[in-house]
């Protein structure tokens, strides 16, 4: 990328209609991520009418800072009420809500909304210089790359989410099979529908995780072990990142691996966007020197898994701004939006009009630059929500949580399953079963069987024509390694426990 | 409901071998060598072991299961019996009374159990209930039904 194109891009982002765009784009998405049920995707969906009247430029950038700020403020849901916004954000709910219940509400929010907007920035400065190289080497992935990157992610959060592999193991395998209801992606068949129209079409991972996540915390607030309140009082001040310098100092690496596992994965179609939070904070919860504070509230895994998860959003644009592949929901809209506009993304348009797609990936720094203030505004609002008697806000969780799994089909079904997924949540949680794994395991399930069935199809049975080809061979050794690793030190902390005893 | 790794790791086996049952009743397409049965046969299998891993690790445990906290009294009883015996209700209600009139009747009842003072129940529920429904119908384009109030409300 030249230095003159750069400018013709910056030039075209500060024009007052597409700052404009951004401003309004940011807005509208940190109110629709804040509020549960309601998703990014459903965000950019409502946006399409309004880019009918607009120019190519500001109608993108309207969607960019959108589901920026609607991913992002996703956050917001999950450390107050302990509802993730999206699939990514599961991975570090636990961990924010922790704080919110220690009274520290304001720190976790915080977190979120700095070390987001920070990674987004550093993404989108390595994809501004890498993004096309990283597409192409993602676009040289086969099935069975895809699949052992889905079966790494699946077993990095088996394994970081909380103390017990096997329980973690169980909670994946259950999401995985819950996957499966619904037509097979292959040969078309309906499987485990059971006569039901509804389940044809497979079960949504947002009722799931609106009722795993938010019902059941409601179900178990309300037993006598829950008669507690529901967030501690904010003992340190609500001053917006008060102490955010601090952590930068403290933990820049956690930054910079989160950013740069996020705009690697990020680029990945179909799997990036949900993997690279969960990696992130596997590998940080595997590096730390802390690793026992882990899922009590601590501040190193939400600024990887933060950091990664808007680090991964700008490079999810990569495959499909270079070669014209949406990886995702999102993109596939603004790849439509586009088309309409007369803009052709794929490799000529970097050719032949190079300053759009580097204007589009400035949009990301805008975007994120704003997370700053809103995300003030958003925290001081926070504290709205702390302040809420517990006997009003529980009620209005439970209709939001009502009107949050109609919404997403507008069928009465979404609900039965927000309320059957809640009471396997309450159970398997009082039965120290880890449920975020259950919602990563729902989003790579189709991810996992379409890749393993064309992959089987390609080796024609062999399972030795995973290792085939070298990155593959590469991510299959990782995953075997990592499995026999913990099944070694399993065996060693069992020994030593055992000889202690002895003793 | 804390069950215990002795009960919940041989439940999930059966659950595995019902799975696996389930998957091999899937009617076999002829020339498709991998078909829908492969990846819930694998996960059943994966179930069966892992309850039997879960299971064993409770045998292991030679305290019992113990008996902590999770039982329902009182108000707080009924609120969370309500927390899903309403919602259940909603699934029958929701279209024929509409959004708003279920909406406020669920959270009223419930912030009622839940020991929430009249005053604040009545300017609440039904605040937080229209300004739900207005958003979503009028500023984020999302059909609610409107039941027994469609044409009363603006």
């Amino acid at each position: 990328m030249s230095a003159a194109t750069l400018a013709t891009s910056l030039s075209m982002v500060i024009e007052a209609h597409v700052l404009l765009a951004i401003l309004g784009g940011a807005v509208y998405g940190l109110f629709i991520g804040a509020l549960p049920g309601l998703t990014a995707t459903m965000a950019t969906a409502l946006l399409v009418p309004l880019t009918f009247y607009m120019a190519p430029l500001p109608s993108i950038a309207l969607i960019v800072a959108s589901t920026t700020m609607a991913i992002t403020a996703g956050d917001i849901p999950g450390a107050l009420l302990r509802i993730p916004g999206t699939p990514a954000s599961a991975a570090y709910t636990g961990e924010s809500h922790a704080m919110t219940l220690r009274g520290e509400a304001g720190r976790a929010l915080s977190i979120g909304f700095f070390f987001s907007a920070t990674g987004g920035m550093i993404g989108a400065a390595v994809l501004l210089l890498t993004g096309p190289l990283l597409a192409r080497v993602s676009l040289n992935f086969s099935s069975f790359e895809f699949f052992w990157l889905a079966v790494l992610g699946l077993l990095t959060c088996a394994l970081v989410s909380g103390s017990n592999p096997v329980k973690g193991g169980v909670s994946l395998a259950l999401g995985v099979l819950v996957s499966t209801v619904g037509l097979d992606i292959t040969t078309g068949q309906p499987r485990f529908t059971f006569g039901s129209m509804e389940l044809m079409g497979g079960v949504s991972f947002i009722p799931v995780m609106i009722g795993m996540f938010a019902f059941s915390e409601i179900l178990r607030g309300l037993s006598s072990d829950g008669a507690r309140p529901a967030a501690a009082p904010e003992t340190r001040s609500l001053r917006p990142y008060a102490g955010i310098p601090t952590l930068v100092l403290r933990y820049p690496l956690s930054l910079l691996r989160g950013t740069t596992i996020g705009a690697s994965l990020g680029a990945l179609p179909g799997v990036g966007g949900d993997l690279a939070a969960w990696i992130a904070y596997g590998v940080s919860a595997r590096f730390s020197k802390t690793p026992e504070k882990f899922g009590k509230g601590h501040e190193e895994g939400l600024i990887e898994a933060t950091s990664a998860n808007n680090a991964g959003l700008s490079s999810a644009w990569i495959p499909a701004l270079v070669f014209g592949i949406p990886g995702d929901a999102v993109t596939a809209i603004a790849v439509g939006v586009l088309y309409m506009k007369g803009v052709s993304p794929g490799p000529r348009l970097f050719a032949e009009n190079p300053s759009m797609p580097t204007a589009i990936i400035l949009c990301f720094f805008v975007a994120n630059l704003l997370l700053f203030p809103l995300g003030y505004l958003a925290i001081k609002g926070a504290r709205l929500v702390l302040m809420v008697p517990r006997n009003v806000i529980v009620p209005m969780i439970l209709v939001c949580c009502f009107l949050g799994s109609y919404a997403i089909n507008n069928t009465l079904f979404g609900v039965g399953i927000m309320l059957v997924a809640g009471l396997v949540g309450y159970v398997m949680e009082r039965n120290d079963f880890p449920i975020a794994p259950v919602i990563l395991g729902l989003v790579l399930g189709p991810v996992l069987e379409r890749n393993f069935i064309m992959s089987m199809q390609i080796a024609r049975g062999d399972l030795l024509g995973f290792f085939d080809r070298p990155v593959s061979a590469l991510l299959g050794a990782v995953v075997i390694a990592i499995l026999l690793f913990t099944v070694i030190s399993r065996i060693r902390n069992r020994s030593a426990r055992h000889l202690r005893r002895l003793s | 409901m804390r069950i215990g790794d002795r009960i919940f790791g041989p439940l999930l086996a059966v659950f595995g071998a019902g799975v696996i049952w389930e998957s091999t009743q899937l009617p076999s397409i002829p020339g498709v060598r991998f078909g829908a049965d492969l990846l819930p046969i694998a996960i059943g299998a994966v179930l069966v072991v892992l309850g039997g891993m879960v299971l064993w690790s409770g045998l292991r445990e030679q305290a019992a299961v113990p008996a902590e906290g999770g039982s329902y009294k009182g108000r707080s009883g009924l609120a969370a019996l309500w927390s899903l015996g309403g919602l259940l209700l909603g699934l029958m209600l929701f279209e024929p009374l509409g959004f708003p009139l279920f909406g406020i009747g669920f959270m009223a009842v419930m912030m009622a159990l839940m020991g929430a003072r009249l005053r604040t129940i009545v300017l609440v529920a039904p605040a937080f209930v229209l300004a739900l429904h207005y958003l979503f119908t009028a500023g984020l384009r999302v059909s609610l039904p409107a039941g027994l109030l469609a044409g009363v409300l603006p």
